[in-house]
């Protein structure tokens, strides 16, 4: 990791407004966080709460209205959607929420997907797809199509896809919310491990307290504000604060 | 195969979803089939042509003519050729259009004709004359010896040795056959083909000591166009010498009107089928939305998505074209067929030109690529938070569409079709008789922009269209069409562009029909109300143009019963790139064709006998002309003058550029004298049929002429026209059914965006037989605004033709296409039944559990 600042991730006043005059909805207001390298942060909060909006911008697919994204040092304002592109391209890995496998392509095709966009020689990330493919325990299954594979599955191999260009940073947006209990925490023990092993920052969105609980920090959203925070919560204490936050609102 | 590069993925999104493929790429194959079609047409009407010309007319280096082009002149002039220094040799020859009477006899009792073209030759220079080559036998000789095509020989079962009966203006003429030719294509374009003593044919065709044309051959190490040149301005002014291909290109040129017109007609089938993959592509996109908001995510550059739809495009244009040329060569043999059938001038060769296959398939791929440039763009814009959405991408878009079209584009379309529509008429109204190819060009993209502008302004009229039908199937088809029409409105844009589509080809077919039954309807009319005569003459094959001369009027007036009759000869003069239609009538014309004057009194007529002439309305407008002008036409005699003594309204013969002469002059400064045609006035009271068995008697020496009573005359009028349509028809008709698969297109579209819709609908009860009409309907609808308003613009368009057309000389009544509109309304209906038959039938079938839970 060359970020010799330790910050992965950092956001000073974010602000976001979508529409115009009367019908302007206010989604992010005066958001200033820090992910430290190497964090797994959970973001969470009720719907509306302007959650997947700060993921979207975390995650360089959308411009704040106002306010400041550095991600490794790099000051994200002014830059042309190209670069933008380029810095996602290079730094960091996307989970989602439907798995977004391309249906036509096989398993290992979908993980290498990242480097074909690049532009580069799949043959070089031999070794790599490999060592994926084992991580996410699908070496049987590399030639499969997504819809030859369970939801778990396919999920891992959007974990792999996250995973092949070794990105700085992976942004998950509901990982967990389109499968069972038991396989959400398999892709859960999956992002934490190779976060551990690989140094990766994982910044995550949910719903689910059991998901967030995996996090070593998780941060509370409500109506577009950052509204509270816990640091190495248990599924308890999280839901205790997701009752304090209802109450309130 | 393994995904190397990120392209490989626009052929996965082929092959996955390889149905759409398949319907989008059928537009680009009919597209480019039909282009290519017309194109080989093309090249094999001109090759055929051009290859026929120069053997029967121009295999010598050099010809002589009378100048002007055609008509006879003095045989001593061959003499005066071979003197020149540079001469190596010199052929003439008299070309005459004779007929071959066959000993076959026809069920009506009369023996079976075919049209013959009959060249007088000398036997020591017959090789030189013409180029076709001898197989058998040898070339005539002296008397009645006759040469013929290998190929009508055989089909007339004659052998070399047999008699030959010929039919000639002074009757039935024996001759032997001594000779067998080879034709190129087996065929003179269906014609016969003879060679005959060179006195013969003068004798028969009362042409003693004439001759039509000089084959010239020049020595060798002399240059052509220099002893052409020499002997052109050394001749005289009555003759003229000209490089042999040189005649050959003019004929061919004069094709090329024709060709344009049907290379027009086949283009709107790929115009259509480039809505169909605009559309198709437009969807594929909003399909897959959130895959492209992954990619984006990921990484891949808006260029990068852009250039992969592109791609796509490509891969669809390269493999529609290339099946589209091999789908062309069948349609190609159609269109040979049919353009044989219709024109009467058979080919039996294709000649497959490179040209055509290269441009086909180059302009089959870029229309497909010009009309994915737009949805290519779109591709590229789709945000990458696209990949996070939730929400279905076909809810999405039609939240996006549900704004409406912008202002702008009915704007637009208005402006567009308003500087489209009047500029045709302004063309069609002006300058119809004198196309050349900007004029015709301007005209073509005239006829686009009033597609476009039209197609532009549909969107708007979706909504209210879809409403004025809606009680209309609500009564007809119950909920489900109430709940279609509405289906239609909500995608306004795809059901716009669909419905555009289908109007192209139905707006085309209407118009041109429109143009073709006011024509008939006219003609009919005048030989109903305005026709002195009861019966006409008229050659018995209709690729004939057989003569007749003074004998057969004759002997047919001495029929009792017999009032009056008029008969008109008719000569080409060609002087430099004019052309000019002269006909020669006598003092019984205006009794029998009524003659309206735009100029010059009634006594104009008895004025030819003094060697003036009347001119044809739209000739006069184009040159200039007016009382006392004079024309000048080039002729055996030299350059003649003619002072013009009246100007007719309705010059029906003519089309509105002819030029009428005394038959005596025609004879004197033309050498020309014989009659194509002859119509006969009845005597008031007399008999009918007695007279036409009488007629019929005559017409026993000249089998190569019938009689026609003016309503067997009407019939075989509307025959031929009917004939030609078809030929016109089958061209326009592809682009009707590409569109027709547009609307597939489109309801399979319409099925896979509301899945969830439909699972809804059959959770709550709806019948599978409910929800497969449902989408049959919102075909119905789709398919009747296309072709409603395809009917309209198309009766708008054929009226602007007829008005256009109307302005020469004979004016054209606008008579309403009733049955080919009442046609085209009812195929919507069908178009829309057949089309939303396969997604109907998807939409039944789906599983409702699969369907509610369709994301």
């Amino acid at each position: 990791m060359e970020n010799g600042a330790g910050i992965a991730v950092e956001t000073v006043g974010l602000e976001k407004i979508y529409g115009e005059g009367s019908t302007a909805v206010r989604a992010l207001e005066d958001v200033s966080l820090a992910f430290p390298n190497g964090e797994f942060a959970a973001i969470m909060g009720p719907s509306g709460s302007g959650k997947s909006t700060l993921l979207h911008i975390l995650g360089a697919l959308d411009k704040p209205t106002s306010g400041r994204v550095v991600i490794g040092g790099t000051e994200l304002s002014g830059l042309s959607d190209k670069k933008l592109t380029l810095l996602r391209r290079e730094r960091m890995g996307f989970v989602f929420q439907f798995f977004n496998l391309i249906p036509t392509l096989s398993a290992e095709e979908n993980v290498l997907l990242p480097v074909l966009i690049a532009g580069k020689k799949p043959d070089k990330y031999g070794e790599r797809l490999d060592e994926l493919l084992d991580l996410v325990k699908l070496t049987g299954r590399r030639t499969h199509r997504p819809d030859e594979l369970s939801g778990g599955e396919q999920q891992r191999v959007a974990i792999a896809r996250a995973l092949i260009k070794f990105p700085d940073i992976i942004l998950a947006d509901e990982p967990t919310g389109n499968l069972d209990s038991k396989t959400g925490a398999e892709v859960l023990g999956l992002l934490e491990e190779s976060a551990a092993r690989f140094e990766q920052t994982i910044l995550m969105v949910t719903h689910d307290p059991r998901a967030a609980a995996t996090a070593g920090r998780a941060i509370f959203l409500s109506d577009g504000r950052v509204v509270d925070e816990a640091i190495d919560p248990d599924q308890d204490e999280i839901l205790k604060r997701i009752r304090t936050l209802e109450s309130d609102g | 195969m393994k995904l190397r590069r990120f392209s490989g993925l626009s052929f996965r999104n082929l092959r996955a979803r390889f149905q759409r493929t398949l319907l989008t790429a059928v537009g680009i194959v009919l597209g480019v089939g039909i282009v290519f079609g017309v194109l080989t047409l093309s090249t094999t009407m001109s090759g055929t042509f051009e290859e026929l010309f120069t053997r029967a007319y121009g295999s010598a280096d050099l010809t002589v003519t009378a100048a002007g082009g055609s008509g006879g002149f003095g045989r001593k002039a061959v003499e005066e050729v071979r003197g020149y220094e540079g001469v190596e040799s010199a052929a003439p020859r008299y070309s005459l259009s004779s007929s071959l009477i066959l000993d076959k006899v026809q069920k009506n009792g009369l023996p079976e004709v075919r049209s013959m073209r009959l060249f007088g030759i000398e036997p020591q220079s017959a090789e030189l004359a013409t180029g076709f080559e001898l197989t058998d036998g040898h070339f005539p000789r002296s008397g009645n010896e006759l040469t013929l095509d290998g190929g009508s020989a055989k089909n007339a079962g004659l052998k070399i040795g047999d008699t030959v009966t010929v039919g000639t203006p002074e009757g039935p003429k024996k001759l032997k056959l001594v000779g067998l030719l080879r034709i190129p294509g087996g065929s003179f374009g269906g014609l016969a083909f003879g060679m005959a003593p060179l006195p013969f044919a003068q004798n028969a065709f009362d042409k003693q000591g004439q001759i039509s044309g000089i084959a010239v051959e020049a020595a060798d190490g002399v240059s052509v166009s220099d002893l052409g040149q020499r002997l052109d301005r050394e001749l005289g002014e009555g003759l003229q010498a000209e490089r042999s291909e040189k005649r050959t290109q003019e004929i061919s040129g004069q094709l090329q009107g024709f060709k344009i017109a049907l290379l027009f007609f086949a283009g709107t089938s790929l115009f259509v089928g480039a809505f169909l993959v605009f559309n198709a592509l437009s969807m594929t996109i909003l399909e897959r939305t959130r895959e492209l908001g992954m990619l984006r995510a990921l990484g891949s550059t808006r260029a990068m998505i852009a250039r992969s739809v592109i791609v796509e495009a490509i891969l669809l244009g390269v493999i529609g074209s290339l099946l589209g040329v091999l789908f062309g060569y069948g349609m190609a043999r159609g269109l040979v067929y049919l353009f044989g059938r219709a024109f009467l001038f058979e080919i039996t060769d294709l000649v497959l030109s490179p040209f055509a296959l290269v441009s086909a398939i180059v302009v089959g791929i870029v229309v497909t690529v010009v009309a994915a440039l737009y949805p290519a763009m779109k591709a590229g814009r789709v945000s990458p938070v696209e990949a996070m959405r939730a929400r279905s991408a076909g809810a999405a878009a039609e939240t996006g569409h549900s704004r409406g079209p912008s202002l702008l584009a009915p704007v637009l379309g208005l402006a567009l079709a308003g500087a489209g529509i009047p500029w045709i008429y302004y063309l069609a109204r002006n300058l119809s008789s004198s196309l050349d190819g900007l004029i015709y060009a301007s005209g073509i993209a005239a006829i686009i922009a009033a597609f476009l502008g039209i197609s532009l302004i549909i969107p708007v009229l979706v909504r209210p269209l879809a409403a004025l039908f809606s009680p209309v199937l609500r009564l007809l088809l119950g909920l489900e069409g109430r709940m279609a029409a509405a289906n239609a409105t909500r995608n306004r844009a795809r059901t716009a562009l669909t419905a555009a589509a289908l109007m192209v080809g139905i707006s085309l077919v209407v118009a041109f029909s429109a143009l073709g039954g006011s024509l008939l309807g006219s003609i009919q009319d005048y030989l109903d109300g305005s026709l002195g005569s009861d019966y006409v003459v008229q050659p018995t094959q209709q690729n004939s143009d057989a003569g007749f001369s003074a004998t057969l009027p004759e002997k047919v007036s001495r029929v009792r019963g017999f009032e009056k009759a008029t008969s008109i000869v008719s000569t080409f003069r060609q002087d430099g790139k004019k052309v000019d239609a002269v006909f020669g009538v006598d003092q019984n014309y205006p009794e029998i064709f009524r003659v309206d004057y735009a100029a010059g009194g009634s006594d104009a007529f008895s004025k030819l006998k003094n060697g003036d002439a009347l001119v044809g309305k739209q000739l006069a407008k184009d040159r200039g002309l007016g009382m006392g002008s004079r024309i000048e036409l080039l002729g055996p005699k030299g350059k003649k003058k003619y002072r013009v003594e009246g100007i007719l309204e309705n010059d029906i013969v003519g089309g509105g550029m002819g030029i009428y002469l005394s038959k005596e002059i025609l004879a004197s400064d033309f050498n020309e004298t014989q009659s194509e045609f002859l119509a006969i006035k009845a005597r008031p009271g007399s008999d009918r049929e007695a007279l036409a068995r009488r007629i019929e008697a005559v017409l026993e020496d000249y089998p190569q002429f019938t009689l026609y009573s003016n309503a067997e005359w009407k019939a075989q009028i509307e025959s031929d026209f009917n004939r030609q349509y078809v030929f016109f028809y089958a061209i326009m008709g592809v682009s009707v059914a590409v569109s027709a698969f547009g609307v597939v297109n489109t309801l399979s579209m319409s099925v896979f965006e509301r899945t969830r819709e439909i699972g809804i609908l059959r959770a709550v009860g709806t019948t599978r037989l409910q929800i497969g009409r449902l989408i049959i309907d919102e075909g119905i609808v789709i398919s009747l605004i296309g072709c409603l308003i395809g009917v309209a613009l198309g009766s708008l368009l054929g009226y602007l033709f007829v008005q256009g057309s109307g302005a020469g000389g004979f004016e054209i009544d606008f008579y309403y296409p009733k049955l080919p509109a009442l046609a085209a309304l009812l195929s919507g209906l069908f178009i829309g039944i057949f089309a939303g038959l396969l997604p109907a039938r998807s939409a039944a079938r789906k599983g409702i559990v699969e369907a509610v839970q369709y994301e």
